[in-house]
This record gives C-alpha cells, structure tokens and sequence, in this order.
C-alpha cells in the first residue's frame, strides 16, 4: 500500500447520481421542483446550513424512493448538488436510504468511481462484503 | 501490478488505498478519483511509499 485517503462523498455528477438510483431501483423526476417532505418544520431537525424555511421542499430534480412515502430533492449548490429529505420516520426514507443517506451516498460515490476509471481505460472490479461495504478495485496495469 | 482499490461503507463512508505505485506516482494516480468523489479528509502515506522514497535518493546519489 502506497497511501491511503479517506474522502468525503459530494454530489457533483448527475449521470452518476441517476446511475446510483437504477443500482438501488428509485426513480430519478428529472426537473421536478418539488419533493414530498412533512410540509413544516418542526423543533428537533436543525434547518441545513445556508437553506431558508422556504427553501425546503423546493428542489430542481428529486427522487421517489418505493416503499417511502416522501421523496429526496436534489438542489444546485455552488459546488454541486445537495440531497435534501426528511429522515421524519413516517416518510420511511431513512428505512431506505440509511442514516444520513449513506446508502445513497455509497450508491453514487461507486457509480462516479466506475465512470471516472473507465474514462481513462481501466479495468474495474466490484464486491460485496457481508457488512455491507463495497470495494472497487480498479488496475492500471503494470508493474513498477 | 499498479492498483487502486476503494471501500464504500454503508453510511457514504470512502477510503481509497494504492498499491504497486513508487513514491508520489500513488498520489498523482489517485488523484483524479479523490477529486471526482469529493474532498479528501485525511491522508496516511504507508512504509511502501517511504521505501520508494529512500529508493529514489540512493539511486540520485549513485549518479
């Protein structure tokens, strides 16, 4: 091992954002304006940083998520795109996308990876281990 | 064999390793990926990277 680096997901990518949803069978509305949420906000959910009240709600594409009865929007921001949705346990997102959306994330971040290897010619590898990670091992080929 | 390998967690955790590469060819390598993911928020360099390294000075002495 050379180095290692531990990085954080951000949304960049809507090829690969779409991708993420066909892997895990949610329905990307591109252009939709709006995603299902609780409809107010309530004490216990700090509002997401630089969002206003009227913000929520409002989206520029957003995803249905089956078996959940709110959606996901996904909003422009200046360094890409932001996942906003309501982890409000009637709206049964969180069941499905997992704590902070990780699910999403993970789906998303493989998907951009597999992309971004390919546009250069690798040869990429995928695998599941039992906790749930996945692992793409991608060659360059060559030796030293 | 030049590799890298990534580990996507559950809860939208990264950790990207490189394997085979000499010295600072591992972080150019890997680079495009760390910017296509996101942001990188920690780097450990590892004894192969180092190893390179030395390599690479013994070798400029020699010349």
């Amino acid at each position: 091992m050379s180095h290692i680096t531990k990085i954080d997901i951000e949304v960049t990518d809507l090829t690969a954002l779409k991708a993420a949803c066909r892997r895990l069978g949610f329905t990307f509305v591109e252009g939709k304006n709006t995603y299902r949420w609780y409809g107010r906000l309530v004490g216990n959910a700090p509002l997401p940083e630089g969002l206003s009240i009227e913000d929520l709600g409002r989206c520029d594409h957003a995803i249905g998520v089956p078996g959940a009865e709110y959606e996901i929007g996904v909003r422009a921001s200046m360094r890409g795109f932001r996942l906003l949705w309501d982890s409000y346990q009637r709206g049964g997102l969180e069941q499905k996308v997992g704590k902070g959306a990780g699910l999403l994330k993970q789906a998303y971040g493989i998907e951009k990876a597999k992309l971004e290897a390919r546009r250069k010619g690798y040869s990429v590898y995928e695998s599941r281990k039992t906790d749930g990670s996945i692992t793409l091992r991608i060659q360059l080929g060559g030796g030293r | 064999m030049k590799k890298i390998e990534i580990t996507f967690g559950p809860q939208g955790e990264v950790t990207l390793k490189t394997e085979g590469f000499a010295g600072k060819q591992c972080q150019e390598a890997s680079r495009f990926l760390e910017q296509a993911l996101g942001s990188v928020s920690e780097e450990t360099l590892t004894g192969e990277y180092f190893q390179a390294q030395i390599k690479d000075r013994l070798e400029q002495k020699r010349e």
